[in-house]
């Protein structure tokens, strides 16, 4: 049997298995096993097997995930979420709408010292929407906001999604929270947009109330400043040059940590909840880790990924249309699973073939990373999509009097703000990577 | 499911958290360590040379320890795009299907890094700078990936025999 052939066998398997309900890590390491054992042998398998969860775990870039999630979490249950959208909405309340993007201000901002769009959403939820509803925001205004802003946790760095990325992609995560800057603060940007455009049509979905006095104002401000703190502390510390990501992320978490306790939020329950929470993340995404990781081993050794990359070579389509495409694949693939299981998947697949691809002639590494904005970009895209995506569902989760048809409905604007950012990312690499240049270079 | 109630069940879930304690100090332990290290590097100049290496090994090892109790709180996503639909019976079988076959493939794993340990432990494998015996990090990994294995077994014969199956891990995780 010719590799290709035992490859498409593998993803049959692992579709099988998914749509069984088997655990998504599962999906993949079972026909991961299966596929190397036939490939290579049943004992090069078990001998593989020794060291394998080990080489894989213990990996220095790797502890940045679980340190990014404990500093999300210890922000989280500080109520820093709280002081910041206070803060915007002192600063932008008084507008037509102005509460709404005050809340993608308080997201834009909590998601640079967190690193997941669905804590980000969570978190803004508990925080925005009670009082956005008090003030008659409309339901569906006030959860698509919140659905979409929450994705700026993971667009903003720190990002889960990104480190995993770095790694995958043997790229600097340094390099990728660089190029995440610039596309990140353009979504907040569209969003505010968004909501501007929105409220302009529809002036009773959000309406404005009072200004807040300048006293008020600063006494707002005056609770966020730990966060830029740490923020200056952790990305400062990385392009400074004074410690590696992984280090970073440990004095993140410690400053953060700091930060709670001085708010006087942070009781012991709280922080062991912060500490549980961070486990079962952990091994979710860990294990997710493995089992796509074994598929892709034994992807390698059907020379698939190296086949798709010739063939592609072969169809002779103009670059940015092959990469469209992957990331219509992805938007596609997002329907129906999770963002972090099809990237893990997917990238090993797909690397062989755009590292293959001339890109305006940039050199692989800047085109890996241009690729890496693109894809966290379009997962993004992916968690505020109908008719799954996870944000709206979680956002909505919690907003028990909005039907969800609702928060679909009003998704669409900020949908339709980040399919022209993922375009414009596609087609001037130079938003992505021009920050690189600066701060890393 | 709600949490389980039978003396297996309990045994796991205190086993599992001690295991996430231990993870959790392992990590905290990373935490003080690096920023120690930064401390030195920045403000003294004398680096902690080859820190990164007991890093890594409990990075492993920290992962490892969580696993169980992420079983335990059923957070190992899966798709329920396409049984949606199904009956709640249906849906409990194959969830029980599902928490097998990650049993075994977890008890596949402990079972072979527990060997692997002991190669390494042979071969007297330390690391490159600071010179820690590698096995130590196969040691504290394998246990806890045993457990795992168990909780999952646990889950898969309480999804048999009380007929519910998982929620969506999303929409159960948020209160």
């Amino acid at each position: 049997m010719s590799g290709p052939m035992v490859a498409m066998l593998l993803f049959v398997g692992m579709l099988l298995l998914m749509a069984l309900r088997v655990p998504i890590a599962m999906a993949m390491m079972i026909p991961g096993f299966v596929g190397y054992a036939a490939l290579a042998g049943f004992d090069p398998l078990l001998k593989f097997l020794q060291g394998m969860a080990f080489a894989r775990l213990a990996n220095y870039d790797l502890t940045v995930i679980p340190l990014f999630l404990l500093m999300g979490q210890f922000a989280t249950q500080g109520g820093l979420s709280r002081a910041l959208f206070a803060a915007a909405n002192a600063l932008l309340g008084h507008l037509r709408g102005g509460m709404a993007m005050a809340t993608v201000l308080a997201c834009a901002a909590f998601g640079s010292i967190c690193g997941s769009s669905i804590a980000t959403a969570a978190t803004m939820t508990k925080v925005a929407l009670p009082e956005m509803r008090r003030f008659n925001y409309s339901g569906r205004l006030a959860t698509a906001t919140l659905a979409a802003g929450g994705t700026l946790g993971i667009l903003i760095p720190p990002s889960v999604i990104l480190v995993l990325y770095a790694i995958l992609a043997e790229q600097n995560i340094a390099k990728l929270f660089a190029a995440a800057i610039v596309p990140g603060l353009i979504a907040a940007t569209g969003y505010c947009l968004a909501i501007g455009l929105y409220v302009r049509f529809f002036p009773e979905h959000g309406p404005p109330h009072a200004k807040a006095s300048s006293k008020a104002l600063l006494d707002a401000t005056k609770e966020v400043w730990p966060i830029g703190l740490i923020f200056l502390l952790v990305f400062g510390g990385i392009y400074g040059g004074w410690f590696t990501p992984t280090e970073a992320a440990a004095v993140g978490a410690g400053a953060t940590f700091l930060a709670a306790l001085l708010r006087r939020e942070l009781t012991v329950e709280k922080t062991l909840a912060c500490f549980y929470d961070t486990a079962v993340t952990s091994g979710m995404i860990f294990l997710l880790f493995l089992g796509a990781d074994l598929l892709n081993v034994a992807l390698a050794l059907t020379q698939f990924p190296a086949a798709l990359s010739a063939f592609v070579d072969g169809l002779g389509w103009p670059p940015l249309a092959v990469v469209g495409g992957m990331l219509a694949f992805y938007v596609v693939m997002g329907c129906v699973m999770d963002e972090l299981s099809m990237i893990l998947l997917t990238l090993p697949i797909f690397l062989p073939t755009v590292i293959g691809l001339d890109i305006f002639g940039l050199p692989n590494d800047l085109k890996l990373i241009w690729f890496g904005i693109l894809v966290l970009s379009v997962v993004e895209i992916g968690l505020i999509t109908p008719p799954v995506g996870l944000n709206v569902y979680v956002v909505n989760g919690l907003a028990r009097d909005v039907p969800i048809g609702e928060s679909y409905r009003g998704i669409l604007p900020f949908l339709a703000t980040d399919v022209v950012r993922t375009a414009f990312l596609l087609i001037f690499p130079a938003l992505s990577l021009w920050l690189v240049g600066v701060l890393v270079d | 499911m709600t949490p389980s109630t039978d003396l297996a069940g309990r045994l796991l879930e205190a086993v599992a958290r001690l295991f996430a304690i231990i993870g959790g100090l392992v990590l905290t332990g990373l935490t003080l360590m690096s920023i120690y290290s930064v401390l030195m590097r920045n403000l003294i100049g004398r680096p902690i040379v080859g820190d990164f290496e007991l890093v890594q090994i409990g990075c492993a090892i920290a992962i490892a320890s969580f696993l169980p109790f992420t079983q335990l709180r059923g957070a190992n996503i899966m798709v329920d795009f396409f049984t949606a639909r199904a009956s709640a019976r249906t849906r409990a079988r194959l969830d029980a299907f599902g928490a097998l076959v990650l049993g075994l493939a977890l008890a596949l794993l402990a079972w072979r890094t527990t060997l692997g340990g002991l190669s390494v432990y042979r071969n007297n494998e330390t690391t490159m700078i600071m010179a820690v015996p590698v096995w130590w990090g196969y040691l504290f990994m394998a246990p806890p990936m045993a457990v795992a294995a168990l909780a999952a077994f646990h889950a898969a014969w309480r999804h048999g025999r009380i007929a519910v199956p998982l929620t969506q891990p999303a929409t159960e995780s948020q209160e």
